[in-house]
């Protein structure tokens, strides 16, 4: 009941175009109501009294009052339509902008897949609630109950013989209880249906590289089966309801028939009321089917509205302070004071971190896979935040500022290279539309990816694509290279940056960034020691605990660890400088 | 062409190709008998329809003025079995249609999913996740709505249209006339506005398609659009695309409602001329009241369907156009033209030879030119070169991913586009860049080629891919649930999990392309030697920018520019001096200046 008021909430939010819709819905249904009593004036006063004038008038009623009331229905069918698309349009803005404020916890919960099925599917089933709302259900109530008075009115013992069948649409309403539940079990085989689907895309080479094809049909073959089961069932059960609906219209009909029969052999009732009697049976028939279909759609809708509005309800974890300030032209000064973070279902990542990366230089990170070096950096841009601890920016607590303005100080290349379907070049121009042409081409160039965009067909204007297949892993880390610098922001973050690249195209993209990183903070995660060599400061993370900083030399040094990494990775290193051949070759 | 709903928009007016409605046919051929069946008694249940204003005409003229109730009663009587029998002929062609109807939607998603899953790569490369998802949901779903209520009802409406003007001429022709009279103008704003909202609910459907690609796209780059600070363009750029799918709807709204109300406005004048004439003609004797009101019934029942078909007409078109988007994704060619003939790769010992192999993703865009390789059963081949030299292409053609455009590939010395590539894929095990786990347990995915292992089998593997440590930490060990919306991992993780995958498939080739990139070097010194002892007895390929993973290799391909520039042992090449030693030398080029 709260998900359907609240679904209701968006339809009220137009006032005015509510009220003129109720308007014209009292006026339109009121003329239609008129058209059988006017039938019944004509055939009584005028046929049967044999009043020409009488039969005449009521003709040109009928064509009057008939053509107009249709023409007025026209305005209100319109006026619902837009009341319904209105609300639509609000409570798609209001999921998206909802979904946009959330965690990036909330999105590591939750499939791709089964937020766009809430986005179209449910928003779907609440757009037909909304304009079935305006053009069927509410005037269709409002006809059966201005039906049935005036049915009383023109000659209650009839009416109230009618109303002897009322336990059968007491019958049927049970009777289509179950399609809510049916309903239901469709829609959640047909998201599982998504799932498999979307996995045999996204997985499409893993599962052919294992042949593992017939497994995979056999288990979308079990929601494809069970869809077509339950559907099967919804149908036969929606068709006996309409048959049911239909055989209680003809009961009546036949009590109609017979009981006003009846009543005009004894002179109690004229013909013309028979005639608008079953005039009135007629208008009753729809509103009397729409019913049952009325509460299916409005199950259907409440089961949508509250998969949508448990998105939008989703409590936000990173929020902007009401207070936040903007961070104007960061020095980039960062520290981590004690700081701890786990995500949901791991236990802690990292614990208790204090680092301190002065302005304008280079912090390294190593560790082993899963020691925690990329949540140290996802927590910069709040994509979460700590669990304890702080972490400031010139000395302002990330929390303290806004999100847009600490976003855009920052310049970050993250593990996965996520490439959107557009151009090499709006790629490129992701974080700053505005860039020239001469700009995009300047950072292309530092990130090593200008040649092999020209020599891409349309050069930079060639269409990416969703997964950049087109591109080799390591030239979709350049793009992403290439975005992050084209922003020139104070704050560099290079999470695994080059880990798909070939060294020798790294060393040239160290060697053109190198510049850029001057007088800029940066952040750099690499397995590669060559890469962080460089760097002014290095940690060793370990189980999220930072256990040994310092420069390259010191931490060869004072660190068995980081003495292991760098023999193991420059094991060959001394056949290289024995090796006879470098001076022919230098 | 993009993700979400039907789009029609690349058909042309006059209805779908021909090759379409047919191909959709032969699905219905083989319920043709319950489908003739349904529509007998689709006549059946339209000529009941007639019984009711009958019965009231006779009951008005002939018994009323006797006032005699006893025939009436009789009436009311043949009126109660005929509605029993409409609403038991009716049930019977629900029953028949949509059994038909349902097993037809069930072949038709099951062949597209099975198409799917033999889908040549070329295909991934070139359409978007969404734009697949559309056509196996929303397509289908496109064609099941046709399959629905409103069509039969509709096809009800027709032939009770022709019914009812026979009954209605043998009655009194003069008033079918007035019923007549409008139907010419009905049929003319029924047909324009079909085809007027056929035109505008492709528009509506064109940016419905846009709103759910842009939201699609919003998602998946949401962490990048964060870091880039750019979400309110997002916001911005959604809400044009809401606005304009607002836009579009009212479009069809003013057609729609229009329409149906004029055609009703229609009827009303049949009305009235009825009242009219057929009073007067009462008052002159030349009519009976009872015609008059069955003509009245009639007037309603007769015009009704033509506004029903309306909307059926739209649903049958969009039907029209999804199947035919269904039939264009069926004609996309499968899995590297794997023929019935061909046959299973049933032993293979491990032998490759690449013979002056030429391909291109895309035509005109060579990515390997004269590729020759040998590799004897059991050797190790390192391929190493820059990014986008070609190396991830030599082995996608290995696993006959795609097929060479010249040259040829021999297995064990026979050509390998004799042999199913199922079969052949049988033998070989790969570890992609593309890291990819499914929605199940780690145990489950490390099982993925060999679901017979035991649990054994499983921890032996992933303790050869150094993984048991970090998986054993996670909350519910080798139980636990990753994928996409699992406990997260870290990229070096999943690496791990995806090399104990194919260590268990116990391949007779292995493929590890990149797949310690995200590992770091200690951990990657572990695998290194849990590595040594599964890849005995195997013929490895290997690519890998670590020249330590690479060093151990019988014979190094330099890559470059989609040919094999140089070829040795890791002594060999370096002593050439060429490209190799250049790579290798930037491997360490830190080296000097820190030591």
């Amino acid at each position: 009941m709260k998900t359907l008021l609240r679904l209701i909430s968006y339809l009220g939010r137009q006032k005015l175009l509510i009220l003129a819709l109720l308007v014209s819905l009292v006026v339109t249904v009121g003329m239609q109501s008129l058209l059988p009593l006017l039938t019944k004036v004509a055939i009584d006063d005028g046929v049967l009294a044999g009043n020409r004038g009488v039969l005449l008038t009521m003709a040109i009623l009928l064509i009057v009052v008939g053509v107009g009331g249709h023409m007025l229905a026209a305005g209100r069918q319109y006026l619902a339509r837009w009341s319904a698309q209105r609300a639509l349009f609000d409570i798609r803005e209001d999921f998206n902008v909802h979904l946009h404020s959330k965690s990036m916890s909330f999105f590591d919960s939750q499939q791709t897949g089964e937020l766009m099925s809430r986005a179209v599917n449910d928003v779907n089933s609440i757009q037909f609630f909304f304009q079935m709302s305006g053009n069927m259900i509410v005037p269709s109530t409002f006809q059966l109950v201005l039906t049935l008075g005036l049915m009383f009115v023109l000659n209650w013992h009839v009416t109230l013989m009618i109303a002897g069948v009322t336990p059968f649409v007491y019958f049927l309403q049970r009777w289509s209880a179950p399609l809510r539940t049916m309903f239901r079990g469709v829609q959640a085989k047909m998201g599982e249906m998504n799932i498999e689907i979307e996995e045999s895309i996204d997985g499409a080479k893993v599962i052919r590289a294992y042949g593992r094809e017939s497994l995979r049909e056999e288990r979308f073959q079990r929601a494809n089966w069970g869809i077509r089961s339950l559907r099967i069932q919804l149908v036969r059960r929606i068709g006996a309801y309409f048959q049911g609906i239909e055989l209680t219209h003809g009961l009546s009909t036949i009590v109609v028939i017979g009981f006003g029969s009846y009543k005009v052999i004894h002179g109690e009732m004229t013909i013309g009321d028979l005639v608008a009697f079953q005039a009135y049976l007629l208008l009753l028939a729809m509103p009397l089917g729409f019913l049952g279909f009325a509460t299916a759609i409005t199950a259907q809708a409440i089961a949508s509205g509250e998969r949508i509005f448990a998105v939008i309800d989703v409590p936000l974890e990173v929020e902007e302070t009401p207070d936040a300030i903007a961070l104007n032209r960061a020095r980039g000064e960062l520290r981590y004071e004690n700081v701890s973070f786990g995500y949901d279902g791991t236990g802690p990542i990292v614990h208790d971190l204090n680092i301190s990366v002065p302005a304008g230089t280079i912090l390294a990170i190593i560790g082993r896979s899963g020691s925690g070096k990329s949540t140290i950096a996802n927590l910069i841009p709040r994509f979460y935040d700590p669990s304890a601890g702080r972490i400031t920016i010139d000395g302002h607590d990330l929390r303290d500022l806004t999100l847009d303005s600490l976003r855009s100080s920052i310049g970050m290349v993250m593990q996965e290279t996520v490439l959107f379907n557009t151009s090499a070049r709006n790629n490129i121009s992701f974080g700053r539309p505005e860039a020239t042409e001469a700009e995009v081409v300047a950072a292309a160039k530092a990130a090593a990816a200008h040649e092999f965009v020209l020599a891409l067909p349309h050069g930079y204007d060639t269409v990416l694509g969703e997964r950049g297949m087109r591109l080799s892993g390591g030239q979709r880390q350049r793009i992403a290279i290439a975005r992050a610098l084209l922003v020139d922001p104070p704050l560099l973050i290079f999470d695994e940056a080059t880990s798909s690249v070939d060294p020798r195209t790294t060393v040239e993209i160290q060697r053109a960034i190198e510049n850029l990183m001057a007088g800029r903070t940066t952040i750099v995660i690499a397995h590669r020691l060559s890469t962080v060599m460089g760097a002014d400061s290095i940690i060793l993370l370990e189980d999220g605990k930072v256990v040994a900083r310092g420069r390259h030399h010191e931490l060869l040094d004072i660190s068995n660890a980081y003495r292991r990494i760098y023999e193991l990775q420059f094991a060959g290193s001394e056949e290289l400088s024995s090796s006879p051949a470098r001076d022919d070759s230098a | 062409m993009r993700g979400g709903y039907v789009d029609i928009s690349n058909l042309s007016e006059r209805g779908v190709a021909t090759g379409t409605a047919r191909r959709l046919l032969g699905y219905l051929r083989e319920h043709r008998l319950s489908l003739i069946g349904a529509l007998l008694a689709l006549i059946v249940v339209a000529s009941l329809n007639l019984v009711a204003p009958w019965i009231t005409k006779i009951v008005i003229d002939d018994y009323l003025p006797n006032e005699d109730f006893g025939p009436v009663l009789w009436a009311l009587l043949v009126l109660l079995a005929t509605y029993l029998l409409r609403a038991a002929t009716t049930m019977l062609t629900i029953i028949l249609v949509q059994r038909s109807g349902q097993i037809v939607i069930f072949s038709l998603a099951q062949d597209l999913y099975r198409h799917l899953l033999r889908l040549s790569m070329r295909y991934f490369e070139r359409e978007t996740t969404g734009e697949t998802l559309s056509r196996l949901t929303a397509d289908v779903n496109a064609v099941q709505r046709a399959t629905m209520g409103p069509t039969l009802g509709a096809l009800v409406g027709l032939l009770t249209m022709f019914v009812y003007a026979a009954a209605m001429f043998v009655m009194d022709w003069r008033l079918t006339l007035l019923i007549l009279v409008v139907v010419p103008a009905m049929v003319l704003i029924s047909v324009y506005s079909a085809r007027e909202l056929r035109k505008r609910y492709r528009r509506v459907q064109e940016t419905l398609a846009d709103l759910n690609t842009t939201l699609d796209e919003n998602l998946k780059g949401i962490r990048v659009s964060r870091s880039f600070a750019r979400e309110s363009d997002e916001l911005e750029r959604f809400a044009r695309d809401n606005t304009s799918n607002l836009k579009a709807n009212m479009d069809t709204a003013t057609v729609e409602s229009v329409s149906t109300p004029s055609i009703q406005a229609l009827s009303s004048i049949s009305v009235g001329l009825i009242v009219l004439y057929g009073g007067w003609q009462i008052m002159e004797g030349t009519l009976t009241a009872g015609t008059l009101i069955a003509f009245l019934a009639f007037v309603a029942l007769f015009h009704r369907p033509l506004t029903e078909i309306i909307q059926v007409n739209y649903v049958m078109q969009s039907a029209l156009a999804a199947a035919d988007r269904i039939f264009q994704f069926m004609n996309e060619p499968s899995d590297e033209t794997d023929r019935p003939e061909m046959e299973t790769l049933e032993s293979f010992n491990g032998a490759v030879e690449f013979r002056s192999v030429d391909f291109a993703y895309i035509p005109g865009e060579p990515v390997l030119t004269g590729v020759n390789l040998t590799a004897e059963p059991g050797s190790v081949i390192a391929l190493v070169g820059p990014t986008g030299a070609g190396k991830t292409t030599i082995v996608n053609l290995l696993g006959r991913f795609y097929d060479p455009d010249g040259g040829g590939i021999l297995l064990d010395g026979r050509d390998a586009r004799n042999f199913r590539s199922s079969s052949i894929r049988n033998h070989m095990a790969f570890v992609l860049q593309e890291t990819f786990l499914f929605f199940d347990t780690v145990a489950g995915n490390i099982r993925y080629g060999w679901p017979e292992a035991s649990n054994e089998q499983v921890r032996r593997a992933a303790a050869q891919a150094n993984a048991v440590e970090f998986i054993e930490d996670l909350p519910e060990g080798f139980d636990s649930i990753v994928g996409n919306e699992g406990v997260q991992l870290s990229r070096g993780q999943i690496q791990r999990i995806s090399l104990a995958r194919a260590l268990l498939a116990d391949p007779v080739l292995l493929v590890l392309d990149e797949a310690t990139s995200d590992v770091d070097t200690e951990t990657e010194a572990l695998i290194q030697e849990g590595m040594d002892a599964a890849m005995a007895g195997r013929t490895v390929f290997v690519i890998a920018h670590r020249l330590s993973t690479i060093r151990r290799a019988d014979q190094i391909l330099v890559v470059d520019d989609g040919r094999i520039q140089e070829r040795g042992t890791h002594d060999e090449l370096l002593h050439q001096g060429g490209l190799y030693r250049r790579l290798y030398e930037s491997q360490f080029a830190g080296l000097e200046s820190s030591n």
